[in-house]
């Protein structure tokens, strides 16, 4: 439980930012993803039950806030936590290059889902400008997660000494 | 010769020589040759006392400013930081004034009822073109609302709060706008391009489109009213089968910079179409 209300309480602010601040500094088009860079975080740091409930929860609030239809971001980020878990239960991704490339591809993989749906929903029509914004939109996170996933151990680390697990 | 009498004597020629010279100098011989010699020898010594004194009077004097520069100073750097922030302020309301103005001469040549709304928010990712404006269903919003700006149209309501509403932009391929060639009456649907831009497809093969064509609501999809402008051919090419033409559009409107929109309240069963309505514009 303590797990969850540590990352819930990241939701809101996380959302503002990235419904507000973030367009003024980065393309609406290329800002990073913050809610799947703390899908990934609570992947490979809290239980399997709080990241998991703090993935649909994440994903939904993407969906109402996106034009996604609904549900499409809530299973990605439920993919996303699955396949960072995972990983990291295998590998042990406990450096920063190993964490920014599976970011940059968790990003890169939800790109292609939400480009998919789209293909299925409309006419749109896919080309390298398509594949080139994928990419540099992965880049980016993969960046911002360079610094963000540490920022949140050392939150995390403090929250933990004034929480300690029973 | 007793020392009284002596001090009496040099007083009377010291008196006598003032005398002398007084009248003298009356008899107009100022510039006479000891005058001149006189100021000459002079002249420097004063010249060097008057620049030293001045000197020293505007040392003195820069001491006593400096005294109170300081305070001056940081008193001066808030009434600029004070005014600098009056002049945004200015600015922005000025910026304000001008944008709503033109929203609301817009609105007064329509008939429809319609409401301004101030952009809140942008979508979340960023894979979708959407934003957030500040009017929900409690000011009478709803889903497929119609959202205008002054320069054209922006796109359409689809989600709704009370107090807040998500606006998808037709720059989305997701949102379809049936559209008319103000020239050619040539009609087409618009769709967003994830390029950037919007296509017009289904253009009729004949039809003699041509870049900077501009791009208006046809009002036949219910949704927009008609004779709205949506944008300016960019490019005109055959459509991946052949069988049609279609062009691609700059939108009138630059999603990027617009704050403010104009929300149409939509009316059951869409929009009357106002014959001569495109060509009041």
């Amino acid at each position: 439980m303590r797990d969850l209300i540590f990352i819930t309480a990241f939701s809101f602010p996380t959302l503002l930012v990235q419904t507000t601040i973030v367009g003024h500094f980065i393309n609406v088009g290329y800002k990073p993803d913050f809610f799947l860079i703390l899908v990934f975080w609570a992947a490979i740091r809290i239980s399997f039950i709080a990241a998991s409930v703090f993935a649909f929860i994440a994903g939904l609030l993407m969906d109402l806030f996106s034009g996604a239809p609904l549900g499409l971001f809530a299973i990605i980020y439920q993919m996303v936590f699955l396949a960072s878990a995972y990983l990291h239960s295998v590998f042990q991704m406990e450096n920063h290059v190993a964490r920014a490339m599976s970011v940059f591809c968790a990003m890169a993989g939800s790109g292609c889902m939400v480009f998919l749906v789209r293909m299925l929903t409309g006419p749109n029509e896919f080309g390298w400008g398509i594949v080139q914004w994928l990419l540099l939109k992965a880049i980016i996170s993969a960046l911002f997660s360079v610094a963000l996933i540490p920022a949140l151990d050392w939150l995390w680390n403090g929250y933990s000494k004034l929480v300690p697990a029973r | 010769m007793p020392r009284s009498i002596r001090q009496i004597t040099v007083l009377l020629i010291l008196i006598g020589g003032g005398l002398v010279i007084i009248f003298s100098g009356a008899s107009g011989r100022e510039n006479g040759i000891e005058t001149r010699i006189l100021y000459l020898v002079t002249r420097p010594f004063q010249q060097s006392a008057a620049t030293v004194q001045g000197r020293l009077a505007a040392t003195w004097q820069s001491y006593l400013n400096l005294v109170n520069v300081q305070e001056e100073n940081r008193a001066l750097k808030n009434e600029v930081r004070r005014l600098v922030e009056e002049r945004t302020r200015l600015l922005n309301e000025e910026s304000e004034n001008r944008r709503l103005k033109k929203l609301f001469n817009f609105k007064a040549q329509y008939e429809f009822s319609s409401l301004i709304a101030q952009v809140i928010g942008e979508d979340s990712v960023g894979w979708y073109r959407t934003f957030f404006v500040n009017r929900g269903s409690h000011d009478g919003v709803a889903p497929k609302m119609a959202v205008t700006a002054a320069e054209g149209i922006v796109g359409r309501v689809t989600r709704c709060s009370t107090g807040s509403a998500q606006v998808l932009l037709i720059s989305d391929p997701n949102l379809s706008v049936d559209c008319r060639l103000i020239r050619t009456r040539d009609r087409g649907v618009l769709n967003g391009s994830l390029d950037g831009g919007c296509i017009l497809r289904y253009l009729d093969l004949r039809s003699d489109v041509k870049p900077g064509d501009e791009v208006v609501t046809s009002g036949l999809d219910s949704l927009f009213p008609k004779g709205l402008l949506v944008g300016t051919v960019q490019v005109v090419r055959k459509g991946p089968q052949g069988l049609f033409l279609e062009a691609q559009v700059k939108p009138a409107v630059d999603f990027s910079e617009i704050e403010e929109v104009m929300i149409i309240l939509g009316q059951p069963g869409g929009f009357d179409i106002q014959p001569g309505l495109e060509e009041k514009r």
